[in-house]
């Protein structure tokens, strides 16, 4: 019993950041605006708030700085898709190399090559887990009242799925989409964060390693709800989990294969239940009142 | 309209080492040193040109790997992936096949294309069976072929007298040409134009190039007008595979003659900027090319000689790849 309860922690813990990363993901697409750019945003997450961490020498103040940033690139990120109306997979993209570009940068002019200078509190523990689990677990029940619930979260949802609607009782489309971009960025940053703050209390390079993308599969993989999204988190976090038990208990199979484990289970979940159909109508495409959509 | 192509890349790049500059001032260097160490790395002295010359080789492939499939309206983030796959399985035709070598590299290089053709089909095969997303399939594919290859180098195919993660050696019949001699220049940068121009013909040239630019842009309208649409993504995804895979090939074949672990940095995602900021044309690719295996082997210089790392690049990449795409003067809106 013991060892699956301990199982199960390491699911959880491991989870976290890949369930903040894929509920703000979830708020964004909901509301219109595609995010391939997760990744970059978790980067950026992860990264400024360490820097914010030992500048202030307050977990919570990293998480804090975490948040502005990743706002202020949700802005940008809004202002390239919305106003501008890019390609939004090509700005997501792009995103992701610039996230990777300006942290490994900043990390060495900062930091330098000493990985220990980087070494921050993590966050307290009250039970098993650390606080932001319980946060983490908490927004998913918060976001399902809200985006079923409220007023608010119908608009944002209508954004997504019919945008000509909510524009014909004379609403912003394009404000609605703005806010849900930068609170989605920022709810994304802080899975970055809970990565170099809560898993691991120091910054790598790169070290969001294709969470950003997993969290987009668990988006789809549970088909666009918040509970639907935290489910699939649970089956990536057991991968997660998978991987360190196998290598812990060294049973032979190469640890590369072992490391493949949860990225061949994001191919095989979105693979069976990838349908479209599921996601917001008007996904990806940006709005003007002017052009027939 | 042609002057506009012509100007929109060029604006884009001088606006993104604009903003570079500015990044490069905030952390504490000289903008201007900075760049003139990467123009005198990339371009300085015949075995510097030479250098770029060789990364130029690795972008052409790349570039063409990601705009085969743009131009079949599918985004292949998985070129990086692709690339391991081809280097293996060129690596290990290279390796242990023993032939001469008018007929081992060609051989090497189908391998390569083979390599990454057969991981580039997977994701179309996903796409077509189960409607899954080529973005979300091909990026964790990365990971898999990555860690895939990491295990061979560390198992079955490493080195018999060495310690490091890695193959034996090409076989001397496997290597490509030098073209230059006295320097790193192979006759990889003369199959890259060939692929270039093999790319034209089939888009502008070939029925099945039309069909696939039909489906690209609509699929709706392509299966009015009876083109086969899962077949069109399958041979896409092939093809586009196929030239990471080649990438992966010509790195193994004419750059460091052995497979290892770090294979490639990041090469995988260069293409998606080369590819968008030429456009998608095999010139436009060529042309941008160039620049990126400039700014990779420039890159190199910075690292060596300045504080900054070779990351730096990115983040003019990633400029480019956002200037291009977010149109900043308005030049494609309608009046």
């Amino acid at each position: 019993m013991g060892s699956v309860f301990g199982f199960l922690e390491v699911v959880i813990n491991s989870s976290t950041s890949i369930l903040f990363g894929a509920l703000g993901i979830l708020i964004m697409q909901l509301a219109g605006v595609m995010n391939i750019g997760a990744e970059g945003m978790m980067l950026i997450g992860a990264f400024s708030g360490v820097v914010g961490s030992s500048i202030t020498g307050n977990v919570w103040m990293g998480a804090l700085f975490a948040l502005v940033i990743t706002g202020v690139t949700g802005l940008v990120y809004g202002f390239c898709t919305i106003t501008m109306k890019a390609n939004q997979v090509v700005v997501g993209i792009a995103l992701n190399i610039f996230g990777e570009g300006i942290t490994t940068t900043l990390y060495r002019m900062i930091f330098g090559m000493d990985s220990d200078s980087t070494k921050v509190d993590s966050f307290h523990t009250v039970g098993p887990f650390n606080i932001p689990v319980y946060i983490g677990i908490l927004m998913v029940i918060l976001l399902t009242v809200f985006l079923y619930k409220t007023k608010c979260g119908l608009q944002i949802r209508g954004a997504g799925e019919y945008p000509k609607a909510i524009d014909s009782v004379g609403m912003n489309v394009n404000r609605i989409r703005y806010l849900s971009v930068v609170a989605g960025s920022m709810i994304i940053g802080l899975g970055g964060a809970y990565l170099s703050l809560g898993d691991l209390s120091f910054f790598t390079e790169n070290m969001v390693s294709g969470r950003g993308y997993i969290a987009l599969a668990a988006v789809i993989f549970g088909r666009y709800t918040a509970v639907g999204t935290w489910l699939a988190v649970l089956v990536f976090g057991a991968g997660e989990a998978m991987v360190y038990r196998f290598q812990a208990a060294s049973i032979g199979v190469p640890t590369q294969m072992i490391l493949m484990i949860p990225y061949l289970l994001t191919v095989i979940a979105v693979a069976a239940f990838g349908h479209k159909g599921n996601g917001p109508a008007a996904l990806g495409i940006p709005w003007s009142k002017e052009e027939k959509q | 309209m042609n002057m506009k192509k012509i100007i929109k890349p060029v604006l884009s790049i001088l606006l993104a080492l604009l903003v570079g500059a500015i990044v490069i001032a905030v952390v504490g260097e000289n903008p201007l040193d900075i760049y003139r160490s990467m123009l005198v790395g990339a371009f300085g002295s015949k075995s510097a040109v030479a250098g770029t010359l060789v990364k130029t080789t690795t972008m052409i492939f790349v570039g063409l790997s990601y705009g085969f499939a743009y131009k079949c309206g599918l985004v292949n983030i998985g070129i990086e992936g692709q690339l391991y796959m081809g280097g293996l399985l060129s690596a290990l035709a290279a390796i242990y096949v023993e032939l001469p070598a008018p007929i081992h590299i060609p051989l090497c290089l189908i391998a390569g294309f083979a390599g990454g053709a057969i991981w580039g089909a997977i994701a179309g095969w996903l796409k077509n069976r189960f409607n899954a997303s080529e973005m979300i399939t091909t990026v964790m594919m990365n990971y898999i072929a990555t860690y895939f290859v990491a295990f061979m180098v560390n198992g079955p195919i490493k080195e018999k007298d060495g310690t490091y993660p890695q193959s034996e050696r090409i076989l001397d019949s496997a290597r490509f040409p030098t073209l230059v001699p006295g320097t790193q220049l192979t006759i990889g940068i003369l199959i890259a134009i060939i692929a270039v121009v093999l790319y034209i013909i089939y888009w502008k040239k070939t029925a099945g190039g039309f069909e696939m630019s039909v489906v690209g842009s609509s699929e709706r309208v392509a299966a009015y007008a009876g083109i086969p649409v899962k077949r069109m993504i399958i041979t896409s995804m092939l093809i586009s595979g196929g030239l990471g895979g080649l990438a992966g090939a010509a790195e193994v074949l004419g750059v460091q003659f052995k497979i290892m672990d770090g294979l490639s940095s990041g090469y995988g995602f260069d293409g998606i900027a080369v590819s968008l900021l030429g456009n998608n044309s095999g010139i436009g690719i060529m042309l941008s090319s160039l620049l990126f295996g400039a700014l990779r082997y420039g890159g190199n210089a910075i690292q060596m000689f300045t504080s900054l790392p070779i990351a730096v690049i990115y983040i003019l990449q990633a400029l480019v790849i956002l200037f291009v795409v977010v149109d900043v003067f308005r030049m494609e809106r309608r009046k």
